[in-house]
């Protein structure tokens, strides 16, 4: 479960975001226009920046001071961070080896198989194209089996049938996990969704 | 062990980075046939004190391979999220750092003894070895400091020899046990420090 609790943030002299109170316990949708404050809410959520005021608890834990809740979360990003020099089977065993697996998971092996990625096991990262990069990092989200899930745009730069087989991967994880997800645009799934216009939820 | 994977998975990646690695190798050759040449005409006493200087421009160079580079390829979002402590971070980082300074300096060495035909300079091997760890923990913490910076490839070369100023008198004088005391009160402090450095 996360709880973002009065969350304020500012660029400059710009507010970005004014106040989010949010707890999110299923399947929940963030829709917003490009530069709304979407990332940066996700990146808040995550830990990864700080806000000038509010605070962030993913399961309890205050994500600013402690870093146990970091086993329990998987984030996407918009951004690659996947090494480029390293094949994706490398890439997806060193984190998961940094998240004390020794393999991977049941559940990596099964997305790796929908998102089409098993043939591209030994390539490397920089040989893959952007939408295969996107589909990649997707996957590095769920390494750890994690309970929360934050996913930065999970759509974007996909084909259509990656795009109905990431909607289908959300949809049926929902049941179990927390998952809360961006879009610029209105997306065909059954979930909670919040439009985020001017730094207010709605 | 996860100290022990970031480390293997900083060396993959560096080598399979090929060019860098080849000019770092060609940076300390052609330096060492520098430096004995200068030797040859000029005095035998600018030997060790050039062949310090190349270490440290190692040093530099390799500080733009830890937390820049993590930051220039966006990985560094990935690698905050992992369950790991900033402590263990910055210690595989240094690790890291040292693996390639110390290797590029033994080679540096050892050129330097053939082209001057001058085996004695082996005798500094202790004070290398501390000298290499103390120039470890300072290119990390250097990188880490700067990575958010924009001038970061101007501001790591400052940041080195203003950290290195304060032993160079020691490093000279072949102090080891100084230099070591030196080295490890540096990285205790930098350990301290490394936690607010990567959380801001």
């Amino acid at each position: 479960m996360i709880e973002i609790l009065d969350v304020w943030k500012k660029f400059g002299k710009k507010w970005v975001l004014k106040g989010i109170n949010l707890k999110v316990k299923n399947l929940t949708a963030i829709l917003g226009e490009n530069g709304s404050g979407k990332t940066t809410l996700l990146k808040i959520a995550c830990g990864l920046l700080k806000p000038n005021r509010g605070t962030v608890k993913v399961f309890g834990f205050d994500v600013r001071k402690s870093y146990e809740y970091k086993s329990k979360i998987g984030v996407l990003f918009h951004e690659n961070v996947l090494y480029e020099e390293l094949t994706l089977r490398e890439n997806l065993l060193f984190f998961s080896k940094m998240y004390g697996f020794g393999k991977l998971n049941d559940l990596t092996k099964n997305l790796l198989k929908k998102l089409g990625l098993e043939k591209y096991s030994n390539s490397k990262v920089k040989n893959l194209s952007h939408g295969l990069k996107r589909r990649a990092n997707f996957v590095r989200a769920f390494l750890n089996d994690p309970k929360v899930i934050l996913l930065d745009e999970p759509l974007a730069g996909l084909d259509e049938s990656a795009k109905e087989a990431v909607l289908e991967i959300i949809d049926q994880l929902s049941d179990e996990k927390t998952i809360l997800f961006t879009s610029p645009a209105e997306v065909e799934i059954q979930c909670k969704k919040y439009r985020l216009c001017g730094g207010v939820l709605n | 062990m996860k100290a022990y994977y970031l480390i293997l998975k900083d060396l993959k990646v560096e080598s399979r980075r090929g060019f860098e690695i080849i000019s770092l190798f060609l940076f300390v050759l052609v330096a060492s046939f520098l430096i004995s040449q200068s030797s040859y005409f000029m005095s035998r006493k600018i030997t060790i004190p050039a062949f310090w200087l190349t270490i440290i421009f190692v040093s530099v160079f390799v500080s733009t391979t830890t937390f820049v580079r993590e930051i220039d390829s966006k990985t560094i979002f990935g690698l905050k999220l992992l369950p790991i402590s900033p402590l263990l971070m910055f210690i595989s980082k240094t690790a890291f750092t040292y693996i390639l300074v110390i290797s590029q300096g033994f080679f540096g060495m050892l050129f330097l003894a053939l082209f001057s035909s001058n085996w004695k300079i082996f005798s500094i091997t202790p004070l290398f070895i501390v000298f290499s760890f103390y120039l470890s923990s300072v290119s990390s913490f250097s990188s880490a400091l700067v990575m958010y910076s924009e001038g970061r490839s101007f501001l790591i070369p400052m940041l080195i020899f203003i950290f290195v100023a304060p032993i160079i008198l020691t490093v000279l004088k072949s102090d080891v046990f100084t230099l070591l005391l030196e080295s490890i009160v540096l990285f205790l402090t930098f350990i301290a420090l490394f936690e607010f450095v990567i959380e801001i």
